[in-house]
């Protein structure tokens, strides 16, 4: 599944006001659950791995992209995400605040490898991360997020 | 061919990112390379050439040969990954 299919327009959001990590992580998983791609638990899990093993899930400035296992409640393989209306630290000093959060679910590990693949030719863009928070519409959002898309499977 | 690992927590989210930046450095390099995503149990008792991760595996790891291994912080900037495994991989003596 390309970036396209994964992350359907109901799956994104901005300027969402959160008050820390854990809430930023709630409220991209809360998406989730409205679109019928995790269960509730998922959005647990989510957040008991990142306090398992810290704040890895910041993969670079600015960014952050919490995920948990298939047998966590995953559904439907998807990505969600969510600009924040105020950076926020996940405790990473090296890529703290965090502007964007993208969650990723997947249902086995292989559906979402040409969706992942596609995020990270976005993500490694020179001001990705301030582009993508500055954005003013869903669709602003959207036309960033789709520029490449690996063919659909 | 050189075995590579890309490790996280998981398995299926960053190591995933890494594996996909990583392959596009080997490829350019002109190196032969078979990369697996994983999380840190699945390697235990495997055999490879280099392993790619992150500073907050470094505890995760501690087992495991340093020599051998990549830290990044950064999976998005290809020249970060690309300076890192380049310089490892002379270290090692598999390129010159």
């Amino acid at each position: 599944m390309n970036i396209k299919e994964l992350m359907r327009p109901n799956l994104v959001k901005i300027h969402v006001p959160v008050k820390d990590w854990q809430d930023a992580i709630r409220a991209v998983g809360e998406l989730m659950v409205k679109d019928g791609a995790v269960e509730p638990r998922f959005i647990d899990a989510m957040i008991r791995v990142a306090n398992e093993f810290g704040p890895y899930i910041v993969l670079a400035p600015g960014f952050a992209m919490p995920h948990a296992r298939p047998e966590d409640g995953c559904l439907r393989s998807s990505m969600a995400l969510i600009t924040l209306a105020k950076p926020i630290n996940f405790g990473n000093p090296q890529n703290d605040p965090v502007k964007v959060v993208v969650a990723l679910a997947a249902t086995d590990n292989k559906s979402h490898i040409e969706g992942l693949s596609d995020l990270a030719e976005v993500m490694s863009e020179d001001g990705i991360v301030d582009k993508l928070g500055n954005s003013k519409t869903v669709d602003e959002v959207l036309d960033i997020m789709y520029q490449r898309q690996s063919e659909e499977k | 061919m050189i075995k590579v690992f890309t490790v996280c927590p998981q398995g299926l989210g960053s190591s995933m990112i890494a594996k996909i930046n990583v392959q596009k450095v080997l490829d350019s390099l002109g190196i032969d390379s078979d990369i697996e995503c994983s999380g840190v149990a699945s390697i235990i008792g495997q055999k490879y050439d280099l392993i790619v991760t992150i500073e907050e595996m470094r505890n995760s790891l501690e087992w495991a040969d340093q020599n051998k291994i990549v830290y990044i912080s950064n999976f998005f900037k290809k020249d970060e990954i690309a300076q890192k495994v380049e310089a490892k991989l002379k270290e090692l003596k598999i390129i010159n």
